[in-house]
């Protein structure tokens, strides 16, 4: 493991700039499939409060340290869920212990961080670069 | 002791939120998450004919019926730990399904892994050489030759053919067509999806 993993990118200027995570991650995370953020793109979370803080975009191994993930990588729990489709978003807070979230719309823009499709059915993970103002491009959706 | 490993993550949602199953002997169960205790989730798990689980896949039938034609009545709890090689341990419950509480709501369908309008690529294919699909790039992997296309009726995946169109320069993220030459049946090797054959690329 190793805390703050960084890796680079090459900025239209020329400039390699260096990328820190949001969260600390596994080496060799983000994957090398994952893409970095280069075109604006939405996705959807399901938060708890509304507004949105900054606790709802914690990865599940920050929100619970020593918590099992038998099926799933690390570098995954270090990520955060969310969704291409609004639909399954609205459906998956209809889920017992998911009932009650609101579905927040996330617009990615590039210098987001890094996304990949992990499980299908619309499901992707997204490490988040520590400097994106997650807030500031997100807003709860109306139902 | 009754015991599985989990084949297939059909939800997952900062978790799995439902998997799917096989016994030693290859029987199919379902596991739906109930709750989480401490750092563990536990599923409530029930049998399902390899049928309903098809089913349940292509979002025909709700969770909620599946969980509740368990074969003879019988469900377990079971709470993941250990690694991914180990099995997970059924806990025979006593008490009813429908009495604890555990059963989803009414209504709640799976997305189907794939959107039907393969067969309008199929259609497609079959009144041309190839079916374009045009969208942004949602992954690529050179060394496989398997890509994700976000295209605006869902993700469309697939895979080029040995010595076919590169992927070399793919940009995550950017608009390309694909020229898509094939479409297969549902692939066991490709987690039963049907599959994209990839021709040739071009900017959108």
């Amino acid at each position: 493991m190793t805390l703050g993993t960084y890796q680079t990118r090459l900025e239209s200027n020329g400039n390699i700039k260096p990328m820190t995570y949001r969260e600390s991650l596994p080496d060799d995370c983000p994957p090398a499939d994952a893409g970095e953020i280069a075109a604006t793109r939405v996705v959807y979370r399901l938060v708890r409060n509304n507004p949105p803080t900054d606790d709802d975009f914690r990865s599940q191994r920050a929100e619970r340290p020593d918590r099992v993930f038998r099926d799933v990588s690390e570098c995954q729990a270090r990520g955060v869920s969310v969704f291409a489709s609004l639909n399954v978003a609205e459906r998956l807070s209809t889920r017992g212990s998911l009932q009650g979230m609101a579905v927040c719309q996330v617009t990615l823009n590039p210098g987001a961080g890094s996304i990949l499709i992990t499980g299908g059915r619309s499901h992707h993970t997204w490490w988040p670069l520590a400097d994106y103002d997650i807030l500031a491009n997100c807003q709860v959706m109306l139902r | 002791m009754k015991t599985v490993k989990i084949t297939e993550i059909l939800e997952y949602y900062d978790g799995i939120q439902i998997f799917a199953a096989r016994d030693p002997i290859g029987g199919h169960y379902i596991g739906d998450m109930i709750d989480t205790v401490g750092d563990f989730d536990r599923y409530a798990v029930v049998g399902v004919s390899p049928e309903r689980l098809a089913d349940f896949r292509a979002g025909q039938v709700d969770l909620r019926t599946v969980l509740l034609e368990m074969p003879g009545g019988e469900w377990y709890i079971t709470v993941p730990g250990g690694t991914i090689e180990d099995p997970l341990v059924l806990e025979h419950q006593h008490k009813p399904l429908p009495e604890t509480g555990y059963l989803p709501q009414d209504g709640y369908f799976l997305e189907p892994e794939e959107p039907r309008d393969y067969e309008a690529v199929r259609r497609a294919l079959e009144r041309g050489k190839t079916a374009t699909l045009t969208g942004s790039v949602e992954q690529v992997n050179r060394s496989t030759g398997e890509w994700g296309l976000l295209t605006s009726h869902g993700v469309k995946t697939g895979k080029t053919y040995p010595g076919g169109a590169v992927l070399d320069g793919l940009q995550v993220g950017k608009h390309y067509c694909f020229q898509c030459a094939e479409v297969t049946e549902l692939d066991p090797l490709w987690r039963d999806r049907q599959v994209l054959y990839l021709q040739s690329i071009e900017a959108a």
